[in-house]
């Protein structure tokens, strides 16, 4: 297993000046594994936790009791050096890739500093280096020298993902990679991600509201709601027939 | 090419129901300092009638904003009507006095933005901006006003509306202050609601509450609704009737069954092949090679052209709309 996470507790306590109450549970017991090479998608609507679980793999927000291990390592536990590893092999992309880039820095220039990171690639290197991941993700490599704000929102996307591959990491993590770009675009940038995938072995980790973006893209899925996981399964069967009241209504307001 | 347009749309034209509105040869140019005006739709027309729910689909830049906002002159700065005319109810909406159309805007014909939060002021109670249009409209007592608007919050299905009236829009949630928005469009009861992506925003299964409202309010009300959206599947499940746009045009319009079961034009056939299913995807979903253009492009011919599987050499001369079926009409020289 690429990833397993048993038991994640993650509350928020409640605002106001005496901080008084139970506070809102973000995660509620949130067990789930994902192996290598494989595409998972995480469902629910807004406040469901999904998010949090996603910034948690990431080691962005802490969590306050279980346990998410990644590869060998549990994540809280991770020392500086093995911190540094795992920043490289996990990789998020956001809904909106303007969060992904310096608005002064070239695209290019970004995109270089994963190679920074690796350690590994010789400086005159680079910007073939670049170049190939720009045509990977489908964009003209002379777009490696233009700033953010010349590219549509498609073009940044993909730049974005063009980031992301530049550490050849093991997971991707994707937070609504699509949800701001038009269907047609959305079409493109999802094929993008499967064709990566299936050429370079990452596993993935997608999450939306969107289920047929789902079903599209993800082997299982785990639904999420109230930060609790109310059903996991084969993306298809789970769709196919939902168990809980609330997949159904998912479901049903999808088709 | 206007006039062609009328033809096509009086031609694909269901002789039952009566017309509401009638656009005819809408043209809107954005005003450029060095250059002449540039348009950003084009030759649109297309028709509502009486208790229809009419879908206007496309994606960026396909001018479906813009086409809506004409019509109850909220055109941005620098954007303006040069062509065209809108006939509501016996008048032409664009040839209206500024004062003129504040009388219409609001009561007869109303518009459900897309953005919720910033539609909404943010140091004003719900209930004072749900009931604005009504105050602005007619001289009703104030007790009044406030007795409407609790009925209005719950026809919305506001919870607690007599107390959520006196709640500022950051207490609401994002499907509350859609929902709210949309009781403000209804405030007057007007007969036209334009709905502008009101539930891009929104959760799926609020989306679904937000439409089974618009649903309810056709049939309690006999309202008509001009639902302006990129999402096909939302269209397809809520609208009578639907006109594509792509690049500043209308490519195709037609009953939703005809759309969706046979689609004419390329672009209509490949935007519905690049959205993903709940079921039955293919390994790899359709896509159309190239990128949307600008609306302001001048590309000369069909402006689907360079992205379009079946171009061919007619295809250099710009197609009119023209009758393809039984209320079908489509802008493409193979359709």
């Amino acid at each position: 297993m690429l990833v397993q996470s048993r038991n994640v507790r993650k509350t928020y306590r409640a605002g106001g000046l005496l901080r008084r109450g139970p506070g809102i549970v973000a995660l509620d017991d949130v067990s789930f594994s994902l192996a290598e090479g494989e595409s998972l998608g995480v469902v629910g609507e807004s406040g469901s936790g999904k998010s949090t679980l996603l910034r948690t793999i990431l080691r962005l927000t802490p969590y306050d009791a279980g346990s998410i291990v990644f590869g060998d390592t549990e994540i809280a536990a991770m020392d500086r050096n093995a911190l540094r590893r795992f920043r490289q092999r996990v990789q998020p992309v956001f809904q909106n890739p303007w969060s992904t880039f310096n608005p002064r820095f070239s695209v290019g220039a970004s995109i270089a500093l994963g190679f920074d990171l690796l350690g590994n690639v010789a400086k005159a290197e680079i910007p073939d280096r670049v170049a190939g991941l720009l045509d990977d993700v489908g964009l003209d490599p002379s777009l490696a020298r233009a700033l953010p704000h010349q590219l549509s929102g498609g073009q940044r996307q993909r730049a974005a993902i063009a980031r992301a591959l530049a550490v050849q990491p093991d997971l991707l993590l994707l937070d609504e990679p699509t949800s701001a770009l038009d269907v047609s675009v959305q079409a493109q940038v999802l094929n993008l991600f499967k064709d990566l995938q299936s050429r370079y072995g990452f596993s993935m980790m997608l999450v939306t509201h969107d289920l047929p973006v789902v079903t599209f893209m993800c082997d299982n899925v785990l639904v999420m709601k109230s930060g609790a996981i109310v059903e996991r399964g084969e993306t298809e069967t789970v769709v196919r027939a939902p168990e809980s009241e609330y997949t159904r209504r998912l479901v049903s307001s999808a088709s | 090419m206007a006039e062609a347009a009328r033809l096509a749309e009086r031609d694909s034209g269901r002789d039952s129901g009566r017309n509401l509105l009638v656009v005819e040869g809408l043209r809107i140019e954005l005003e450029r300092r060095a250059e002449p005006p540039a348009p950003i739709a084009r030759d649109v027309s297309l028709r509502v009638d009486e208790g229809e729910i009419v879908g206007l689909i496309g994606e960026s830049g396909s001018g479906k904003t813009v086409t809506a906002k004409s019509l109850i002159g909220l055109l941005p700065d620098r954007i303006r009507v040069a062509a065209g005319r809108a006939m509501y109810r016996g008048r032409d909406l664009f040839a209206l006095a500024p004062e003129e159309m504040r009388a219409v805007r609001g009561a007869e014909i109303s518009l459900i933005p897309q953005d919720a939060l910033h539609a909404l002021n943010p140091v004003q109670i719900i209930g004072r901006q749900v009931g604005e249009p009504v105050e602005v409209h007619t001289k009703r007592p104030a007790a009044d006003i406030r007795d409407l608007v609790v009925r209005l919050l719950e026809r919305v299905r506001i919870p607690e509306p007599r107390a959520r009236a006196g709640d500022y829009p950051h207490q609401f949630s994002g499907g509350m202050q859609q929902r709210a928005l949309t009781a403000m469009a209804l405030s007057m009861e007007p007969p036209l609601i334009l709905a502008d992506e009101p539930t891009t925003a929104l959760d799926v299964t609020i989306q679904a509450e937000i439409i089974a409202l618009i649903r309810d309010l056709r049939a309690q009300t006999g309202a008509s609704f001009l639902f302006i959206s990129h999402d096909l599947g939302l269209v397809s499940s809520l609208c009578d009737r639907i006109y594509v746009m792509y690049a500043g045009e209308i490519v195709e319009s037609g009953a939703r069954g005809e759309i969706f079961e046979r689609p004419r034009h390329p672009y209509t056939h490949a935007l519905m092949g690049a959205a993903p299913r709940l079921l039955g995807n293919p390994e790899r979903l359709s896509t159309i090679p190239g990128r949307i253009p600008q609306p302001t492009e001048e590309l000369g011919g069909c402006r689907f052209r360079d992205r379009c599987p079946l171009a061919e050499s007619r295809c250099a001369d710009h197609p009119v709309l023209r009758a393809v079926g039984e209320g079908h009409a489509a802008r493409c020289w193979l359709a």
